[in-house]
């Protein structure tokens, strides 16, 4: 590897250019999005905990509190990890499978747009009389309708969700189509990189599931404006209905980096292929079957049946633990960044998993439901889990977009600040949930004994927010001093590696023969070309 | 179980035995990959293994897991099959019905009524939902606007309220005390002031409460 800086090829900047329909093109703009996104989330997050640091009101207005809550939720589940858990599919998918790029690469340019139109419409409605949208990310009737929530901000709020999820849907389409129709040669579906995998049931996922939530939000607009009286309960099950295999978009892309980072880095090829492949497609339809554990505590939904199928789906992720550990053992690790967040993810999101069997069981639900207790599950299954997931596959192909390496002292920095700060953060959550303190309010009694726990997921937080700034100066310092990483500094095994960094219009000069799920490996064990 | 409606009492012998599990699984998934990291971590002479799939030991391991995620189910069962359940000749009837931002607790067959009072934005004392102990209580629980959920968090138990739809459920209050209770479904502005107390007392103080405030 040389440390010599390297300048871009001629015809390299070119795609980059705010048309492009390259695939990598359509991808960075769409990960420059998500990330500013993202930032936005986590600045009204951490109003959110200044908010309840201590008792009493400080810093916002009850109402304006529900705001925040409302937007940090609705940003980050609609506005970043879904569309992020495709936009990895849109810049790998192609490369991956020896494509020269996605099938409809046009239509793809075209959602990233329809993603931004609605996300800026969510956040205008914060100039508007009556503020952003305050319902909730699920926005629940009878509470989103206009008795109760008024204002041109929550009318925003509807259009914007769905645009960003039709955006989702139609990136996940254009993603699993180019799966299906566009793969090389030789490369059989059972030759698909782990990662490819991770992509076609999250894209199943999304064009089968998603259509529910554009539905939900008609019905929401609907009750506004031309009076229709929606059942609460059913817009409860359409909702959950897409939320709930909803969750698994925000997973199964990022389990997807880390099946890739475990086998470079441990030099080893991935253990458990075929079981791992069919446990993702076993999970992908007890997905859809799901749903009503989020409505145990309706007293309207059938608790016996949705708790056996969420129960079961420990059974299959068990599949995906065993295999990425089994990965693991008996090779030999490089514990670089790619492969720290890699095993946080693994331990993390295993708190996360293990929080999810208890809250699928009806009579311990009946006490942790919107609880902290469910809060702080799933944010170690989002933030804990997919976001260290996200930042593995990050430090593992940031080589291959930029061509060059992030810094790894200042990538170390930032894993041990996540990792202090998100278990500050979350940790303490569970205890809060546990002893009783509801989600979603402004402030909570002086008396009730929940401070203590509040100011650490406070402070924690202000952690999280400084190892983000610390990413932040790596990815600046990395790309103002560049250190070339050469085409596959990790000795990866997919095909993607087996072409230049970044890789070239077109993405492949020659291919490589494809005879197994790793052809960049048997390509560099069949001695240098 | 003798008492399947002290979901207190249903939900600390449940969680026990899934916080047992969950531990377990804990240590040997943090012992696992605390081994590979320190054992298999890359040095001079460090040859990886050849070896990608073990189908006997998945298996296996996979069956293990079967069994275990089944015998969580049947736990689960047997603890909501009492509690879901209805008395067929409840000690007390009381109905509960939600609004923003408080609760009226009714005692139909006294005619008692206690109310929060219909306080918009302005703080109110909780009103005082008083019951005795050791009696099953069947609940009628409505809301009168948005969802509500009834929770009292010492109970283990919530419930969800519909402006559309009334939700019956029976509780027994193991021991005489003070609890607090909450709306736990976020319901507009004041929803974390939506809460209320919960007074158990012994069968006869509750009883000369409730004739006190009949004859009030």
């Amino acid at each position: 590897m040389t440390t010599a800086a390297v300048e871009p090829r001629a015809g390299e900047r070119a795609p980059l250019g705010a048309l492009s329909t390259d695939h990598k093109a359509v991808a960075i703009r769409l990960g420059w999005l998500c990330g500013a996104f993202f930032l936005a989330g986590g600045v009204l997050a951490l109003l959110v905990r200044s908010e309840l640091a201590v008792p009493g009101m400080q810093i916002v207005s009850h109402q304006g509190y529900d705001q925040l809550f409302t937007m940090h939720g609705s940003t980050m589940v609609y506005l970043v990890v879904q569309p992020l858990a495709v936009a990895l599919g849109v810049y790998l998918v192609p490369l991956q499978i020896g494509a020269a790029n996605l099938i409809a690469p046009r239509t793809a340019l075209f959602a990233v747009w329809i993603l931004a139109g609605g996300g800026a419409l969510m956040y205008l409605g914060f100039l508007t009389h009556d503020g952003a949208g305050s319902a909730g990310w699920t926005a629940f009737l009878p509470l989103s309708s206009d008795r109760f929530v008024q204002g041109s901000g929550m009318d925003m709020w509807i259009v914007g969700v769905a645009l960003a999820n039709l955006a989702v849907i139609i990136l996940a389409a254009v993603v699993l189509l180019t799966i299906l129709l566009r793969r090389a040669p030789g490369m059989t579906m059972l030759r698909l990189s782990p990662f490819c995998w991770t992509q076609v049931v999250t894209c199943l996922m999304v064009v089968f599931a998603f259509p529910a939530v554009i539905a939900a939000m008609g019905l929401v607009y609907a009750d506004r404006h031309f009076g229709a009286h929606v059942d609460p309960i059913w817009y409860l099950q359409l909702f959950w209905y897409y939320g709930h295999p909803a969750v698994y978009v925000m997973f199964f892309p990022f389990v997807g980096c880390v099946a890739e980072v475990i086998p470079a880095l441990s030099r080893k090829r991935f253990f458990g292929y075929r079981p791992f492949v069919l446990s993702l497609m076993v999970f992908t339809t007890l997905s859809m079957s799901v749903w009503g554990h989020h409505l145990f505590t309706t007293g309207r939904s059938a608790n016996e049946y949705f708790a056996a199928t969420s129960t079961a789906l420990a059974i299959v992720a068990g599949v995906e633990y065993f295999d990425l550990i089994a990965t693991m053992w008996g090779g030999s690790l490089l514990l670089r960044t790619p492969l720290l967040f890699a095993v946080a993810f693994l331990l993390q999101f295993l708190i996360g998993g293990l929080t999810g069997v208890i809250v699928a069981s009806p009579p311990l639900d009946y006490s942790l439901n919107d609880t902290y207790f469910v809060v702080a599950h799933f944010h170690y299954t989002l933030f804990a889990g997919s976001m260290f997931g996200l930042f593995a596959g990050v430090y593992f192909w940031f080589p291959k977009v930029t061509g060059v390496q992030l810094r790894e002292g200042l990538g170390q920095i930032h894993f041990w600040l996540l990792v202090a700060g998100t278990n500050l953060t979350f940790m303490p959550m569970f205890v809060l949930g546990y002893d009783g303190m509801v989600r979603r309010v402004a402030d909570y009694p002086s008396d009730a004994g929940f401070t203590g726990m509040n100011e650490l997921a406070t402070a924690g937080s202000g952690v999280i927010a400084a190892s983000m700034l610390v990413f932040l100066a790596n990815v600046a310092v990395s790309l103002r001093w560049r250190r070339a990483a050469g085409d596959d500094p990790w000795e990866g095994h997919s095909l993607e590696w087996a072409t230049t960094s970044p890789p070239p219009p077109g993405n492949f000069d020659r291919l490589p023969p494809i005879r197994s799920s790793t052809p960049a490996l048997d390509l560099r064990r069949a001695g240098p070309a | 179980m003798d008492r399947p409606h002290d979901t207190a009492a249903g939900f600390s012998s449940l969680f026990h035995v899934y916080l047992g599990v969950a531990v377990a699984v804990v240590v040997l998934v943090f012992g696992a990959v605390g081994v590979a990291v320190v054992r298999f971590r890359r040095r001079e002479g460090l040859e990886p293994s050849q070896r990608d799939s073990a189908p006997v030991a998945e298996g296996v391991y996979l069956a293990i897991l079967a069994i275990v995620a089944l015998g969580l189910i049947a736990a689960t069962f047997r603890t909501e099959g009492g509690e879901d359940g209805l008395a067929a000749r409840p000690g007390l009837e009381i109905s509960v019905t939600a609004y923003q931002w408080s609760w009226r607790f009714a005692y139909p067959a006294a005619g008692v009524v206690v109310d929060g009072g219909a306080v918009a934005a302005a703080r109110h004392r909780n009103p005082t939902l008083v019951v005795p102990a050791g009696t099953v209580i069947q609940f009628s629980l409505r809301s009168r606007d948005v969802l509500h959920s009834f929770f009292v968090p010492d109970m283990r138990f919530k419930r969800y309220a519909f402006p559309d739809h009334t939700n019956v459920f029976d509780l027994e209050f193991a021991k005489s005390g003070r609890m607090s209770g909450a709306c736990a479904q976020f319901c507009g502005w004041d929803h974390a002031e939506m809460r209320f107390d919960v007074l158990v007392l012994p069968p006869a103080r509750f009883q000369a409460w409730l004739d006190a405030r009949e004859r009030a």
